[in-house]
């Protein structure tokens, strides 16, 4: 896949869904790629074949990479297999565990991501795991932040402090998912536009967007509802401090969307790089 | 607390409705020797809720307003949340089928909803009902085989008083569903058709019965608006019960209605072609 060069307009692509792979086939050149999960993949091998005509990013949910328990050497082999396959400019993992200890022998697999403990152990568990897999997969590893709809008990570190001491100790690359920011922000009760000025958004290569839904007194992610306002104001409010390589929209657990719809929203953040700021 | 032993705690239970449970009914069970550290039991219960959710998207494509009816009323974390148990335990039975999922759902929905304190179950109940009655519509087309059937002379039935009239047999043509709704489901259904997310509810209260009527050998559902009656008479109506035997099983339900009245309200619903009918 070819990105733009540094400091050009990101591309802007779908989350894998669906309705995804008819879009594209329908309105040739609108989305720049198609975000796919590995897990999809994995499963479902013959998804590969529907996305041929056109670029790759890949996405993963396995690694548990702020977990205790390492990814089988099968999961690792499959995820390096995909990324070959895809010819991915980097595998996107979130900053999550997937895995806990159980006193059997199996593990409590919960099938997905779940935000960590913050702290210095966890941030040593994390840059050895990525010096560790470095290299490992033909693409680069780049982590996503997870939403927090709960405190975990023995953190010591705001998110921000612990993606930024990740990031000191390491030299991985961000995909800053803004949704789950806002979320974060939200559920914990700070500004997230201040604390974006924290972030090392030197680092982000990639941003998500999907809806938001305030469930329960709690915000939570949506995948079934189109970004909010207040989350394309902090992507215009990104892009005059950065430029990320893609920015991908999250809209993939409906069974359909309107093209017209999509094709809006894909302006639409054409248009904010276009509003921001920043020069290439 | 260290970070393994708190995304134990938190995968098991995520994994282990049991477990989720009993914690939830014993607050403080959880803790460490005598710390103060606590887990949130309530958010983690409702990010289990979150978890599930998101394991029904594929029935978003059968029930789309549901999902949509959920969230508008506020509620759908916390429904989620509670299917939790009996979402696990049915899993614990082994590979579930699209419809044995559905089927549950749509039951535990229909059970629960009553008793969730929301002033919008009552039409999020609606909308379930609706979009199951067309889902189970769907599902006997896919199984259906077609029967023959013998259609009599008209002529012959056109007197209540010719007592060989009152063996004749009424069947249905096609297949009928019927339910009953506090307002009307096709106006929910259009209104939360029209947004991605979060839609309004702007209905009338119109307590009404209606039928899903498929004609035979056509792919075209009609609604028809049903009063007690016909309701009645529909749902007694089995292709093989002639009009003494439905005038039998009335006065048996407590409705005291003469052979020649049941005969009269059969024929209506010949005139109105939704019966036909059989010779004895």
């Amino acid at each position: 896949m070819h990105l733009p060069p540094h400091g050009a307009n990101p591309l802007v692509g779908l989350a894998f869904g669906p309705y995804v792979d008819r879009f594209v086939r329908d309105h040739s050149g609108v989305a720049d790629y198609v975000e796919v999960p590995f897990e999809q993949l994995d499963h479902s091998p013959e998804t590969f074949a529907r996305l041929r005509d056109i670029p790759l990013i890949l996405h993963c949910s396995s690694l548990s990479v702020a977990g205790t328990i390492d990814p089988t050497p099968a999961t690792m082999a499959a995820i390096q297999h995909w990324a070959e396959e895809t010819n991915t400019p980097w595998v996107g993992e979130h900053l999550a565990f997937i895995l806990g200890e159980s006193a059997g022998c199996a593990s409590y697999n919960v099938g997905y991501t779940v935000s960590p403990q913050m702290s210095v152990a966890v941030v040593d568990l994390v840059v050895e795991r990525l010096n560790r897999f470095s290299g490992l997969f033909r693409a680069p590893l780049i982590l996503e932040n997870s939403p927090v709809y709960f405190s975990m008990p023995g953190s010591t570190m705001s998110q921000i402090e612990f993606i930024g001491e990740i990031c000191h100790q390491t030299d991985v690359s961000l995909l800053l998912d803004l949704t789950h920011f806002y979320i974060t922000a939200c559920n914990l009760g700070f500004d997230a536009r201040k604390a974006l000025d924290r972030y090392p958004l030197d680092r982000v290569v990639e941003i998500h967007l999907s809806g938001v839904s305030l469930q329960s007194d709690v915000y939570w992610d949506n995948h079934a509802a189109l970004a909010p306002e207040e989350v394309f104001e902090l992507l215009a409010w990104v892009l005059d401090r950065t430029r990320p390589r893609a920015v991908t929209l999250e809209y993939n657990w409906l069974p359909n969307i309107p093209a017209e719809r999509l094709i809006t929203q894909i302006a639409r953040v054409h248009e904010a790089f276009a509003d921001s700021g920043r020069t290439a | 607390m260290n970070h393994a032993a708190a995304h134990s705690f938190v995968a098991r239970c995520l994994v282990e409705a049991g477990f989720l449970s009993g914690v939830h009914r014993s607050p403080g069970i959880e803790q460490e020797d005598a710390s103060d550290i606590s887990f949130d039991i309530e958010g983690i219960r409702r990010f289990a809720g979150f978890l599930v959710k998101v394991r029904h998207n594929p029935l978003r494509a059968s029930f789309p307003c549901t999902f949509s009816a959920l969230a508008r009323a506020g509620i759908e974390i916390e429904v989620f949340a509670r299917y939790f148990d009996r979402f696990a335990a049915l899993r614990a039975t082994g590979p579930l089928s699209d419809g044995k999922r559905t089927k549950a759902f749509v039951h535990f929905l229909l059970d629960t909803l009553p008793e969730v304190n929301s002033s919008y179950a009552y039409l999020v109940r609606d909308v379930v009902l609706h979009e199951a009655q067309l889902w189970q519509l769907r599902e006997i087309i896919q199984a259906a085989s077609h029967a023959g059937e013998s259609v009599c002379n008209a002529d012959l039935l056109r007197s209540a008083t010719d007592r060989t009239s009152l063996q004749h047999v009424p069947r249905i043509r096609g297949v009928i569903l019927t339910a009953r709704f506090s307002c009307d489901p096709r106006v929910l259904v259009m209104q939360l058709s029209r947004s991605i997310g979060v839609a309004a509810f702007d209905v009338e209260r119109h307590l009404m019965t209606l039928g899903y009527w498929l004609v035979r050998g056509s792919d075209k559902l009609q609604y028809i608006e049903l009063d007690v009656g016909a309701e009645l008479l529909l749902s007694i109506v089995n292709g093989r019960r002639n009009v003494a035997d439905i005038g039998r099983t009335c006065r048996t339900q407590g409705i005291p209605l003469a052979d020649g009245a049941v005969f009269e309200a059969l024929n209506d619903l010949v005139d109105r072609r939704i019966l036909i009918w059989s010779a004895p």
